[in-house]
């Protein structure tokens, strides 16, 4: 089992990621949600 | 000199490939201690091999364009019988018992191995304020930062000390220091350089490619590098090419002399020729989020293995490395989703140029330890504003150049990058060759 993350690294790593993580997810909102991927091909989709 | 001036005098017989080898060695042994550039220097054997290569010449066995030049690779990228750290604790004794792919093709190009350069520990990081083997510096300013992660590569081609360094870029890792002290630095398209026997980060974002101190040279070390299936010819002249400079992003949020430098550099081809043209560039932030997400998703899954060597990171590899364990699986594929839907919309935007002008870097380069950079007012991190404009080119896998295009009042290099599409580093590399001229290297240290 690999060491865990320490609780004082977790909290200084945690809100820099979650703020990224947050980001990214914004702007993911956009991608084609499943129903309409698998009515039709969407670049995004890949092949 | 540069390689084609160093070749042709080789061949006129003005200068030996030996006297070529122990001018670098000269350069290294005298700017080294002050440097940092080089981990290891293969003296003997490069003394020995370029005596070699002048009885090949003196034989009539040429090896090319690159027979007898001085190189250097970076630490990462495995040499037989040469120790390859990565930079790091981990592999500080690893010596490979073959060479990568890369390394073999430059030796039958005829190059002299030099040694190897420093990085930022595995690559991970653009300061290479390396904690294990020492803070590299920059030739221009001994107390500026010659960018990373191949910083020892982008010092040691502006210090005179190689004629060319190989370089890794997975978000910017090559055209960084070559903006930083003002050499060129070529990140290929995706796949364009074999990467077998090279310390991967991110798998899907890692490059391979040359740092040379003008265009003619890295497009000489490029031919020797690159698998030539996929490469398409370059144009004959730069006349028409159609450039775009960014309406958006890349010029905001910028120090002003960058800006202008850039701008003027666009007028000048326009003057030469090409038609140049204001162009919106799809969403950089999002690219950019999507990189930063898969990165550390793909760095922390390759280094699964030494989780519990925590004590052998230095602190800001360790901190990427445990954010990268803690990215949901759900968000790099979405990532990887957002990154295919970007592709599409940079094809598209490139349908209507074939070049995009932007700086390599927003800013020239910062103090060694300088954890933040002002740009239009605010406080940014220097990590962050080094790799905002080139990190969105890794997730594309498209090709771009980065080469000085002008001088601060600070007396530091500025950087223009060209992106171009994919398999047109000879259309990046025309342009950029017929620039050149109208910026003379200015000579650090």
């Amino acid at each position: 089992m690999p060491l865990p993350i320490p609780d004082e690294q977790l909290q200084r790593i945690q809100p820099v990621l979650n703020a990224l993580l947050a980001d990214l997810r914004q702007r993911t909102q956009t991608l084609t949600p499943a129903i309409d991927l698998a009515l039709q091909y969407h670049p995004e989709a890949g092949s | 000199m540069t390689i084609r001036e160093a070749a042709a005098a080789l061949r006129s017989r003005q200068i030996s490939c030996l006297e070529l080898t122990n001018r670098s060695l000269d350069q290294i042994a005298k700017l080294n201690p002050r440097l940092n550039a080089f981990l290891t220097v293969t003296g003997e054997a490069a003394r020995k091999r370029a005596a070699q290569l002048d009885r090949d010449l003196a034989n009539g066995i040429d090896h090319g364009p690159l027979h007898g030049i001085p190189i250097a690779h970076k630490d990462l990228i495995w040499t037989r019988g040469v120790r390859t750290t990565s930079g790091s604790k981990l592999f500080a004794d690893y010596v490979p018992a073959s060479d990568a792919p890369v390394v073999e093709k430059l030796d039958r190009a005829g190059t002299v191995l030099l040694g190897k350069t420093g990085l930022h520990e595995i690559a991970y990081g653009v300061t290479s304020e390396n904690p294990h083997f020492g803070v590299i510096r920059n030739p221009h300013d001994l107390e500026r930062s010659p960018g990373g992660s191949s910083g020892g590569s982008g010092a040691a081609v502006a210090a005179g000390m190689a004629f060319m360094a190989t370089g890794t870029d997975t978000g910017g890792s090559i055209r960084i220091p070559a903006s930083f002290c003002g050499v060129v630095g070529l990140k290929p398209t995706y796949g364009a350089v074999d990467r077998t026997g090279i310390q991967p980060l991110g798998f899907s974002l890692d490059h391979v490619g040359p740092l040379t101190r003008t265009v003619g040279d890295a497009g000489l070390a490029f031919q020797a590098m690159a698998e030539p299936r996929h490469i398409r010819p370059a144009p004959p002249n730069i006349q028409n090419l159609r450039i775009g400079l960014p309406e958006n992003f890349y010029l905001t949020s910028v120090d002003p002399e960058v800006k202008q430098a850039v701008e003027n550099t666009a007028r000048l081809a326009e003057q030469m020729g090409a038609r140049v043209s204001p162009v919106r560039v799809p969403d950089i932030d999002a690219l950019n989020a999507a990189g930063r997400v898969i990165l550390l998703a793909e760095a922390s899954a390759l280094y699964e293995p030494y989780w519990n060597r925590r004590e052998d990171f230095g602190a800001d590899v360790l901190a990427l490395l445990d954010q990268g364990r803690l990215v949901p699986a759900t968000d790099y594929v979405n990532a990887q989703r957002l990154r295919r839907a970007l592709l599409q919309d940079f094809h598209a935007l490139f349908t209507s140029i074939d070049c995009l002008f932007t700086p390599t870097t927003p800013i020239a380069a910062p103090r060694i330890g300088q954890k933040q950079v002002e740009l239009d007012g605010q406080m940014v991190d220097t990590r962050l504003a080094a790799t905002r404009l080139v990190r969105g080119i890794n997730v594309l896998g498209f090709p771009a150049l980065s080469l000085a295009c002008g001088t601060s009042t600070a007396g530091l290099p500025i950087g223009l990058q060209m992106i171009g599409r994919p398999w047109e580093e000879g259309l990046l590399l025309s342009l950029g060759e017929a620039l050149e001229p109208r910026f003379p290297p200015q000579p650090p240290m």
